[in-house]
């Protein structure tokens, strides 16, 4: 089950909240927010491989706030062209560009400068070349069509009002046969309008 | 989700694993009443 938007929530709102409390998440990992953030979360809750993680920038890992794991989906192969839409400070970006090596290339995708500069720094400072970080948005990715081989994404999308719109655009640039591998939040009940239109749960 | 993405003519569309995300965080009440879970989901463009 997800979540779908009313026509009259306050989608310009929505997106100020989700941009500003992930820019404090980048600017203070450790302050309190209602949701884990980290490597040793990423690793004891969702599977990721602390050495992996223990390789990658501090600065990179520390503000990880993801809700799955995308790389346990499926295997990202050598030479392979991957985007990551919400790469945020770029700890699933930076894996995936592992996978993929030199030969291929880990586009990700924020809308919020403080993840893009925080992504790319990190990228620089392992030397990865294949990583190319761009502004944007879900809905309408910086990204040439049938162009992609993965699409990942953790916990992001449940975050994007406008879904459909988002998911037509990850249609858009994959390629025929191209794979989807979303780490996203699922629910199991039916939520009402009033609780769809708290902007506070959206963000939580 | 897995109904959009049927919908818009993604094929093997499938949750392969779920995460209690919000465990021992301060929204781990409303999670649990709402039934909110990390999932990962896997489709393949035709």
């Amino acid at each position: 089950m997800s979540v779908t938007c009313p026509v009259d929530l306050d989608t310009q709102r929505l997106r100020f909240e989700v941009s500003n409390i992930y820019s404090r998440v980048v600017a203070e990992p450790q302050g309190k927010f209602h949701f884990h953030r980290g490597p040793a979360y990423a690793a004891e809750f969702l599977g990721y491989d602390a050495e992996e993680l223990a390789a990658l920038p501090a600065e990179t890992t520390a503000p990880f706030a993801g809700i799955a794991n995308p790389h346990r989906i499926g295997t990202i192969r050598a030479g392979e062209t991957v985007l990551d839409i919400g790469c945020g400070a770029g700890m699933d970006l930076l894996l995936a560009a592992r996978r993929v090596g030199p030969a291929g290339k880990a586009i990700g995708v924020d809308m919020t400068d403080a993840m893009v500069g925080r992504a790319s720094a990190s990228a620089r400072a392992l030397g990865l070349a294949q990583v190319d970080v761009r502004k944007g948005d879900a809905t309408a990715l910086p990204v040439e069509s049938a162009s992609i081989d993965v699409v990942i994404s953790n916990g992001v999308i449940n975050l994007v009002p406008e879904k459909e719109r988002a998911f037509d655009e990850i249609v858009r640039v994959l390629k025929p046969g191209g794979r989807l591998q979303l780490g996203d939040i699922l629910l199991d009940v039916e939520l009402s309008e009033d609780t769809r239109r708290n902007i506070d749960l959206w963000t939580g | 989700m897995i109904s959009v993405l049927n919908s818009l003519g993604f094929e093997e569309v499938r949750i392969v694993e779920r995460f209690d995300c919000f465990r021992a965080t301060t929204k781990e009440a409303t999670a649990r009443k709402y039934g909110v879970h990390g999932a990962n989901i896997f489709a393949r463009k035709p």
